[in-house]
C-alpha cells in the first residue's frame, strides 16, 4: 500500500486494520463483516471499493461515515483518528464527510420542494437566509440543475435530476470526502453516464476525494483511479484501475472481472469460474477465505490468512501464488 | 425485411408481435404505452429488447402474455405464438398455453415463490399441471430440474423453503419453474438485474444452455447492453413504446444507426460508439417508417 495520497500529499482518509463484527442475539457467535481492512485515499482521488453481497463494502462505508462503532482498528481523517469521537465532534465531522445514497428518491423528503431540500443542510448548519439563497443558487449551478426545478417536488422530476439534488445536498457543506454507495445503480444508462460525468467534473473543481462503492465494474473502471477488491470482509487485491483490469493477481479478482459483460459481441471472453459457494461470515475458514473454491490452492494457503502484500507497480495482492493467477485454469471440481 | 431475407426466414416465427398498441385508461387521460410494436423471434433464437425506464418493456411482456394490469388494455395488434394469435384465444385456451408453450421469468424471485410451500412442491405442481404427471413422477421431474439449474444436492434442497435460499439460488428456482414444461418461448424481464455479477453470469450461462438444449426461443428484456452483446442473437431498441432500431447483434454493436441507439450505447460503454453525432430529443416522431440500412438491420427514419 502506498503511504502517500494520490498526488504525493498526506492521505485524506487512512483506514488501518478495520474490523467490524456484529454480535448475534442470544449467542456467542458473531457475523464477521469486516476482518482487517486497510487502505488510503489521497486528495482528489477516487478509490473504487468493489465486491459482491456480503463482502463487507457497505460496512466499511458505515464505519468511515461514523454511523457504527468499530470493533477494532483506526480511521484517520486528515491525519486525525475519528473512530472514537464524542457526539459533538462527530457532528462537526459530518460536515466534511458526506454520503450520496443509492436511491435518490428515497433519500428526499417527498413533501419538501427541491429548493428547500438543497437548502436543508445549510439550515441545519444555521447559515443565515441571504447567504443560504446565494449558496443554493451556486449549488444548483454546480450540479447543472435548471432553475425551474427548485419549486417542484421530488416525484415531479426524473431519477437523474433527483440524484443531482442528492449530490447538491451532499456537497452543500463543502465536504473533503464523499462516500458514494451505489449512486448510479438505480439509474438508466444515459442518466448514469451524466451523473458519473458530473461527479468527475465536481471532483476536479472542488478537489474532493471519493470512496465509490459499487458492483458495476463498467462504471467503476471509468471513474476510479484505484480499486480495492473485497471478499468476505478482506481486501484481496488493490491497485491502479487500469493495471488491475489488464491483469488480475488474485483468483477472486479474476473471477469477478471475467464475469463483466462488455457491450461488445466481439469481446465475449472465457469465464474464470470459482466452484462452490461463498463460506458463511459466521463460520469463516482458517487460512485464505477463498481456499475452498480456488483452483490454485496448496496446503500453505490454509495455514493462515495471507496478508495483503506489495507486488510492485503500486499494487497489492493477498494471494501467495499471485504470479500464477493470470494463466491459471479453472478447477474441474471444488478443491 | 428484404425479399432475400424473407425467403431465408422460416415460415413460422416462434413469436411474432405485429403492430401492438397498449393503452392505460387512467383518470387523468389515456397513456399510450405501446405505439405499434412489431418484433419477430425465430425458433431457437434469443432477441434482446433494450430500453430505459418507461420505454414500455414490461408492458410489452405483459401484453404478449395477456396479463396487462388494469386500467391497461391491448387495443390493437397481434402476438402470434407459432401461428396462433394469443390475443384471440379464450381465457381457458390461454391458461393451457401459459407455462407450457410460453413462460415468463421475472426478477425478484422471492416475490414469485410461495413462501409456504417447499420449492420441490412448487416445481412439482407446475409439472403436474402442464405435463399431467402423477405425484411421484412430478416430484422426480422437479428434482431433475433443480439439478439442471445446478442447485447442489437437489434431492435434499427440494424440501427447502424459499427463505432458506440465497438470491442466486432463488433465481435459479424461478428459472427451473419457467422451464420445467419445456416451453417453446420464454420471456425474461430483467430477470438477473438484482444478482451479483458472478452469479448473474452463471445464471445467464445456464439459462442460455438450457434454452439451446430445449430449442426454445427467447425474448430477453433488459436495460443492460452487456447482456445483449454477450447472449443475444438479435436486438431491438424500444423507446416510448416504439421500436427505433432492430438488427443482428454484431451489426448493431459495430454500427448502431439510430441517434438514440448511439446515445444509449455510448452512455453504457463510456466511450463514443457509432458514427453520427447524436442530435437532440425527441426521437419518436410518429409518422416515420422503418428503413433497411443493411441486411436485416432496420432503423426508424429520423426527422
Amino acid at each position: 500500500m502506498s503511504p502517500e495520497g494520490g498526488n504525493g500529499t498526506a492521505p485524506v482518509l487512512e483506514v488501518v486494520d478495520l474490523v467490524k463484527h456484529y454480535p448475534i442475539a442470544h449467542s456467542r457467535a458473531f457475523v464477521a463483516a469486516v476482518n482487517g481492512v486497510s487502505f488510503t485515499i489521497g486528495k482528489g482521488e477516487t478509490l473504487g471499493l468493489v465486491g459482491e453481497s456480503g463482502s463487507g463494502k457497505s460496512t466499511v462505508a458505515r464505519c468511515v461515515l461514523n454511523l457504527t462503532a468499530l470493533t477494532r482498528g483506526r480511521i484517520l481523517f486528515d491525519g486525525r483518528d475519528i473512530s472514537r469521537l464524542g457526539a459533538a465532534e462527530a457532528r462537526a465531522l459530518r460536515r466534511r464527510i458526506q454520503l450520496v445514497f443509492q436511491e435518490p428518491f428515497d433519500s428526499l423528503n417527498p413533501r419538501m420542494t427541491i429548493g428547500s431540500a438543497i437548502a436543508e443542510p445549510l439550515v441545519v448548519r444555521k447559515v443565515e437566509k441571504a447567504e443560504r439563497r446565494r449558496r443554493v443558487a451556486e449549488l444548483r449551478d454546480l450540479v447543472h440543475l435548471p432553475e425551474s426545478v427548485l419549486d417542484l417536488y421530488p416525484h415531479e422530476i426524473s431519477g437523474g435530476l433527483q440524484q443531482r439534488v442528492g449530490i447538491a445536498r451532499a456537497i452543500a457543506t463543502n465536504p473533503t470526502l464523499l462516500v458514494l454507495d451505489e449512486p448510479t445503480s438505480a439509474l438508466d444508462p444515459r442518466a448514469r453516464r451524466q451523473i458519473i460525468d458530473l461527479l468527475i467534473e465536481l471532483q476536479r473543481e472542488l478537489e474532493m476525494s471519493y470512496l465509490f462503492i459499487t458492483h458495476d465494474l463498467n462504471t467503476l473502471r471509468h471513474i476510479s483511479h484505484r480499486i480495492a477488491v473485497m471478499y468476505l470482509g478482506l481486501i484481496v487485491e488493490e491497485g491502479p484501475t487500469q493495471a488491475i483490469f489488464e491483469e488480475q493477481r488474485h483468483p477472486y479478482t479474476r473471477a469477478l472481472l471475467s464475469s463483466v459483460l462488455y457491450p461488445d459481441p466481439e469481446t465475449r471472453r472465457a469465464r474464470f469460474e470459482l466452484r462452490g459457494e461463498i463460506p458463511s461470515p459466521i463460520d469463516l475458514p482458517l487460512g485464505c477465505y477463498l481456499a475452498s473454491r480456488c483452483p490454485l490452492v496448496v496446503d500453505e494457503c490454509r495455514a493462515g490468512i495471507p496478508p495483503l502484500l506489495a507486488i510492485g507497480d503500486g499494487r497489492t495482492s493477498a494471494c501467495i501464488r499471485h504470479e500464477l493467477v493470470p494463466n491459471a485454469r479453472e478447477a474441474e471440481t471444488a478443491a | 425485411m428484404s425479399a432475400a431475407e424473407a425467403a431465408a426466414a422460416p415460415a413460422t416465427a416462434a413469436l411474432e408481435v405485429d403492430d401492438l398498441h397498449t393503452c392505460f385508461f387512467t383518470a387523468a387521460g389515456v397513456v399510450k404505452a405501446l405505439n405499434g410494436v412489431s418484433l419477430r423471434v425465430e425458433p431457437g433464437r434469443m432477441l434482446g429488447l433494450v430500453g430505459e425506464s418507461g420505454a414500455g418493456k414490461t408492458t410489452l411482456a405483459h401484453s404478449i402474455m395477456r396479463v396487462v394490469p388494469p386500467p391497461g388494455r391491448v387495443v390493437r395488434g397481434s402476438t402470434v405464438l407459432f401461428g396462433r394469435d394469443l390475443q384471440k384465444l379464450s381465457e381457458d385456451e390461454l391458461r393451457n398455453l401459459r407455462g407450457k408453450e410460453i413462460a415468463m421469468i421475472v426478477p425478484n424471485p422471492r416475490a414469485e415463490l410461495n413462501p409456504l410451500l417447499s420449492i420441490g412442491e412448487q416445481l412439482a405442481n407446475v409439472a403436474r399441471a402442464h405435463l399431467r404427471l402423477e405425484k411421484r413422477a412430478a416430484r422426480e421431474r422437479a428434482v431433475e430440474m433443480l439439478a439442471q439449474v445446478k442447485i447442489p444436492d437437489p434431492k435434499r434442497r427440494a424440501d427447502a423453503y424459499p427463505h432458506e435460499l440465497s438470491g442466486g439460488m432463488a433465481q435459479r428456482v424461478v428459472i427451473a419453474m419457467a422451464l420445467i414444461a419445456e416451453p417453446r418461448v420464454t420471456i425474461s424481464d430483467d430477470a438477473t438485474s438484482g444478482l451479483d455479477v458472478t452469479v448473474q453470469a452463471q445464471v445467464l450461462d445456464l439459462t442460455l444452455s438450457l434454452l439451446r438444449d430445449h430449442g426454445s426461443a427467447s425474448l430477453m428484456i433488459t436495460r443492460d447492453l452487456g447482456i445483449v452483446a454477450n447472449y443475444c442473437d438479435h436486438v431491438a431498441v424500444l423507446y416510448r413504446g416504439r421500436v427505433l432500431e432492430s438488427a443482428d447483434v454484431r451489426s448493431f454493436f459495430a454500427s448502431p444507426r439510430h441517434p438514440y441507439s448511439i446515445e444509449l450505447l455510448s452512455a453504457f460503454s463510456y466511450e463514443p460508439r457509432g458514427e453520427a453525432a447524436a442530435p437532440s430529443l425527441p426521437y419518436d416522431a410518429e409518422e416515420l417508417e422503418m428503413r433497411e440500412v443493411a441486411p436485416g438491420h432496420l432503423v426508424r427514419d429520423v426527422a
